[in-house]
């Protein structure tokens, strides 16, 4: 087999694996009648060609049964269900996945993270990869929450939530590194340092603490 | 009521490959292949069509040791009708020859 047509097979296997994963239970049935007929395939036909075709089948199988008007109904009344903690996951961990954004962009531009930043005895770079690493808890968090709230029985898993308040452990080390924020100890209201606390550190840890209640009220309505 | 749409081309291309011989099993790729149609584009009439109960499928165990079983295909008794009445309503124009040629 020359390498092209390893390749190529390849691909076709990966594509078919993911039209299996994607197949909807009423397509699955399908989805397996077309892979096993990849399997005889003669030596000639396009397996790749044929792979793309179990792929779509199987999204446009899913893309009905998303559209079938009870399914429209059933995501219309989760997401106002959903409005109040939606707008809390976003109060909470917004602000995070925005600063993470934001040092992204400086980091990437070779702008000062904050003033004083350059005080530090860090590169621009070495900054930015600490204090965006203290962010992560936004983007990862925000992701859960939506994946969360987007079925009533999906939940994150007690190995998510470790990561999440792992995270959460992270932002509140790295906020301390930098001397002339001592964060924990002189984070009155009103000041920067407690501006920078309740964003990093304060309000991530609060979603999380939601999702972790969310977490274990499915944990339990499914045991 | 349910809606009968008049068949598309490539639905009155499958059934005139399946008529060729009514009461025989067909491979899916036979099929796509009498037809000149893709997988993504047959697959989905298949289905339609066993939903309708025009077409039946089984499963059968494939012939060479270490090969999974293939999905096979024909006619019920009121396919073998439908596909006949189907093909004949077409206008004489749209029908050029054999399975895959329609215009």
């Amino acid at each position: 087999m020359n390498p092209r047509t390893d390749l190529e097979s390849r691909i076709a296997r990966a594509l078919t694996a993911h039209a299996v994963r994607v197949a909807e239970p009423d397509h699955a049935e399908w989805i397996k009648a077309m892979v096993r007929e990849q399997e005889h395939l003669p030596p000639d036909a396009s397996a790749l060609s044929w792979a793309l075709g179990c792929v779509f089948v199987s999204y446009r199988g899913r893309f009905r049964a998303l559209t079938r008007l009870p399914n429209l109904l059933r995501w219309v009344a989760l997401l106002l269900r959903s409005v109040p903690l939606l707008m809390v996951f976003l109060l909470c961990l917004g602000p995070a996945c925005w600063n993470f954004i934001h040092i992204g962009e400086s980091t990437l531009q070779g702008y000062p993270l904050f003033p004083g930043a350059r005080a530090l005895p860090y590169t621009t770079m070495q900054a930015g990869l600490i204090f965006g690493s203290a962010t992560l808890i936004g983007p990862i968090g925000l992701a859960a929450a939506l994946w969360t709230l987007s079925s009533p029985t999906h939940r994150p898993g007690t190995m998510f939530m470790i990561v999440l308040w792992a995270l959460t452990g992270w932002a509140i080390y790295m906020l301390r590194l930098p001397a002339q924020y001592p964060l924990l100890t002189h984070a009155a209201p009103g000041t920067e340092i407690f501006t920078i606390l309740l964003n990093f550190v304060l309000l991530p840890a609060g979603g999380v603490t939601l999702l972790q209640m969310l977490d274990a009220r499915r944990r339990r309505l499914a045991d | 009521m349910e809606r009968r749409r008049r068949p598309s081309r490539h639905t009155l291309a499958l059934l005139d490959a399946l008529t060729q011989r009514p009461r025989a099993w067909h491979y899916g790729y036979d099929l796509s292949r009498l037809t000149e149609l893709k997988s993504g584009t047959l697959y989905p009439i298949l289905m339609r069509l066993c939903e309708r109960g025009v077409l039946e499928s089984k499963w059968q165990p494939a012939a060479q040791e270490g090969r999974p079983p293939r999905h096979m295909y024909r006619l019920t008794a009121t396919g073998v009708v439908f596909a006949r009445d189907s093909l004949a309503a077409q206008p004489a124009g749209r029908r050029i020859g054999s399975a895959g040629e329609y215009a």
